[in-house]
C-alpha cells in the first residue's frame, strides 16, 4: 500500500500543475475560513441599514459552532478538489500511462487502488486544513473554552471528510468511466447541477434524499444562526446517520463499480 | 525439458466483426529471439497487448514462465508496445524511476541504461521535449529496467533514423547474446531476418507459419539444375531425400529443398550416375519472398 502511495505521489510531486492546483485550492479554503466572518458581518451590516430591526453582529468562530460553520463553507469548494481528481486521473488515460503502468507490472487492481488512495489522501489533506483552521479560529475567538466544549460538535470534522471523499469518489468514478478530461468535467457538472436536481425534483423528498448529490449535500446542513432563528427557520445541528450511511454506501458502490468495470476491459 | 518462457494456446480476440486474433497458438523457449512478423493490422500488437494484460482475449489462455499470468510475471518482462508512453512533464530519469518503482527494481542501473540507449546527457530533460527517436530510445531504456528475463519489442525501430536503427538492432542482438528471450513484432522482414532466431508469420489474426528462421530460409530455397538429358535428370533427382516438389521451368529443373544441402555433393552424386550438369545453382529465397508467398496463399 505504501509502495502504491509512493509511486502515485511521484507522479504528482514533480508536476507544477499539481502544486498550482493544490495551492489554489488550499488558498481558497483558507480565504473562506478566515474571511467568512468578516464577509457575513459586512452583509449583515449592510442589511441593517435598510432592515427595520438591527441585526446583531456575531461570530462564526466560537466553539463548538466553528466546526459546522467552517465545514459548511468549505463544502462549496469540494468541486475544485474533484477537478484535481478528474484532471490527474484522465491524464493517465490521455497519456496512456495507465497502460504502461500495467505493462510494467502493476495489476489493474493496484492501479485503481493507488488512485483511490490518492483521493483519500486529498480528502484527508482538505480535512486537516479544516481542523487546523477551526482549532486556531476557535481558540482565538472563544472567550472561555474547555476541551469538552471545543470537541462538542467535532463530529462535523469526520462528516466533512465523508462529504469531500464521497464527492471525490464520484469524480473518480466518472474519470474512470469517461476517460477524457473535458468530457469527465462536463459529465460531473451535468450530473451534479442538472441531472440530479431534475431527478430529485420529480421524486418525493423521502426518496430524493437517497440520491448521491443530495446525501452529500445534506450531510452538513446550513448552520443555524441567531439571524435565521429570528425568522423562525431552524436547521439540523447534528449529522444524520442516515445521510452518513448513504454517503458511505455510494463511496463503496462507486469504488466497487470501478474495480468491477476494469476486470475484463481492454485498456 | 525446461519450462517454456511463454505458452500461448488458442488465443482469439475480435473487435466487433473483425477477428483480430484467430486461434493463435505459439510456444517460446528461453533464449529465443522470436520474431512475430506480419503486415499492419495482422494482430501482432493485439497478441502482445493480451500477453501484457492490457487487452483481454475472448478465448484461449497463455502462461508466462509456466504459470498463469499475474502482475508479478509482468515485472520479469520489459515491454515496449506501439508507442513510447511516459509522463510528459517528468524528466527521462524520473520516468525511469517510476518504472523501477513499479518493477521493484533499484535506481542504480538507470544511468548505465540511459548511457546504453544514448540518452544520458538528456536525463534531466522532460519527456515532452524529446524527439520521436529519443522517445523511442527512452521506451527501450524503460523496457531494460529491472533486469528483465523477457523483452517484448513492438516495432522497436519505428521512427528512428538509419543510424539509430542499426544501433538499436545491435542492442537487440547484444541482449539476445546474453541469453535473454526477446519477442520482436515487426512488419520489417529485413529486421526479423537480421535479428531473430525464430519467426511466426501472422496474417489477419492467423498464424501462417512458425519455426526457426533458418528453417524457413532453407525450406524455401531451391536448386536449379540443367542437363542435356532432362528426363533422366528428373527421374534421378526427384528421388533424393532432400527434395520436395519439383517442376520444370524454362527447360530448367527446379527443386524445392527440404533441408540445407551442398550443391557440390549433388553434382558429384549425379556425375557418378552418368549425368553431367550444364547448370547448377542454389537459389536461397529471402524471408520476404516466403512471406509474400504465404500472404498471397492466405488471401485466396
Amino acid at each position: 500500500m505504501l509502495r502504491l502511495i509512493k509511486i502515485d505521489f511521484k507522479k504528482y510531486f514533480y508536476s507544477k500543475v499539481f502544486w498550482v492546483m493544490i495551492s489554489i485550492y488550499a488558498a481558497m479554503l483558507l480565504l473562506v475560513f478566515f474571511g467568512a466572518e468578516k464577509f457575513v458581518n459586512r452583509v449583515l451590516a449592510n442589511a441593517s441599514t435598510t432592515a427595520p430591526v438591527t441585526m446583531p453582529g456575531f461570530t462564526l468562530y466560537s466553539f463548538p459552532y466553528v466546526w459546522q460553520n467552517l465545514a459548511f463553507f468549505a463544502g462549496f469548494l469540494k468541486i475544485f478538489l474533484a477537478l484535481i481528481v478528474l484532471f490527474f486521473i484522465t491524464n493517465e488515460f490521455s497519456n496512456k500511462t495507465m497502460r504502461q503502468n500495467i505493462m510494467n507490472g502493476m495489476s489493474r487492481n493496484q492501479f485503481i487502488l493507488s488512485k483511490l488512495l490518492f483521493v483519500i489522501l486529498l480528502s484527508l489533506a482538505s480535512t486537516l486544513i479544516l481542523s487546523i483552521s477551526g482549532l486556531i479560529l476557535g481558540l482565538s475567538y472563544t472567550e472561555e473554552y474547555t476541551i469538552t466544549l471545543a470537541l462538542q460538535k467535532a463530529i462535523f470534522i469526520p462528516a466533512y471528510f465523508l462529504e469531500v471523499l464521497t464527492f471525490s469518489i464520484l469524480a473518480l468514478f466518472i474519470a474512470f468511466l469517461v476517460k477524457r478530461s473535458i468530457l469527465a468535467i462536463g459529465a460531473l457538472a451535468l450530473y451534479s447541477y442538472i441531472l440530479e436536481p431534475i431527478i430529485s425534483g420529480s421524486l418525493p423528498d423521502s426518496l430524493a434524499k437517497f440520491l448521491p448529490g443530495e446525501a452529500i449535500g445534506n450531510l452538513i446542513d446550513i448552520p443555524n444562526s441567531a439571524l435565521l432563528q429570528m425568522f423562525g427557520v431552524s436547521f439540523r445541528e447534528n449529522v444524520s446517520t442516515q445521510d452518513a450511511i448513504t454517503c458511505l454506501v455510494y463511496s463503496f458502490l462507486f469504488t466497487a463499480l470501478i474495480f468491477l468495470f476494469y476486470q475484463k476491459k481492454d485498456i | 525439458m525446461q519450462t517454456p518462457v511463454l505458452e500461448i494456446e488458442h488465443l482469439s480476440k475480435s473487435y466487433g466483426y473483425i477477428k483480430a486474433l484467430d486461434d493463435f497458438t505459439l510456444t517460446i523457449h528461453k533464449g529465443e529471439v522470436f520474431g512475430i512478423l506480419g503486415p499492419n493490422g495482422s494482430g501482432k500488437t493485439t497478441t502482445l497487448g493480451i500477453l501484457l494484460d492490457i487487452l483481454k482475449a475472448d478465448k484461449g489462455h497463455y502462461r508466462w514462465f509456466g504459470k498463469l499470468p499475474d502482475s508479478h510475471s509482468r515485472r520479469r518482462i520489459g515491454a515496449l508496445l506501439e508507442q513510447p508512453l511516459f509522463y510528459p512533464y517528468l524528466s527521462a530519469e524520473r520516468n525511469l524511476e517510476l518504472v523501477a518503482d513499479i518493477k521493484g527494481a533499484e535506481y542504480d542501473e538507470i544511468d548505465s541504461i540511459l548511457k546504453k540507449v544514448g540518452l544520458f546527457e538528456r536525463k534531466t530533460s522532460k519527456f515532452k521535449t524529446f524527439s520521436l527517436g529519443m522517445k523511442q530510445r527512452l521506451a527501450i531504456a524503460a523496457a531494460l529496467i529491472g533486469d528483465p528475463e523477457v523483452l517484448i519489442l513492438d516495432e522497436p525501430t519505428n521512427g528512428l533514423d538509419p543510424k539509430s536503427i542499426a544501433e538499436i538492432r545491435n542492442l537487440i542482438i547484444d541482449i539476445a547474446n546474453k541469453g535473454l528471450t526477446v519477442i520482436l513484432a515487426s512488419h520489417l522482414l529485413d529486421e526479423v531476418q537480421k535479428t531473430c532466431s525464430h519467426v511466426a508469420i501472422l496474417d489477419k489474426g492467423k498464424s501462417l507459419h512458425s519455426g526457426k528462421v533458418e528453417d524457413v530460409l532453407n525450406s524455401s530455397s531451391q536448386l536449379e539444375l540443367k542437363s542435356e538429358n532432362m528426363s533422366l535428370l528428373k527421374t534421378v533427382a526427384v528421388n533424393f531425400d532432400f527434395v520436395g516438389e519439383s517442376k520444370i521451368e524454362n527447360e530448367t529443373l527446379v527443386l524445392s529443398l527440404k533441408r540445407d544441402i551442398d550443391p557440390a555433393q549433388v553434382n558429384k552424386e549425379l556425375a557418378s550416375q552418368g549425368i553431367y550438369l550444364s547448370h547448377i545453382s542454389l537459389r536461397k529465397r529471402s524471408l520476404e519472398s516466403y512471406f509474400l508467398e504465404l500472404l498471397s496463399g492466405n488471401d485466396a
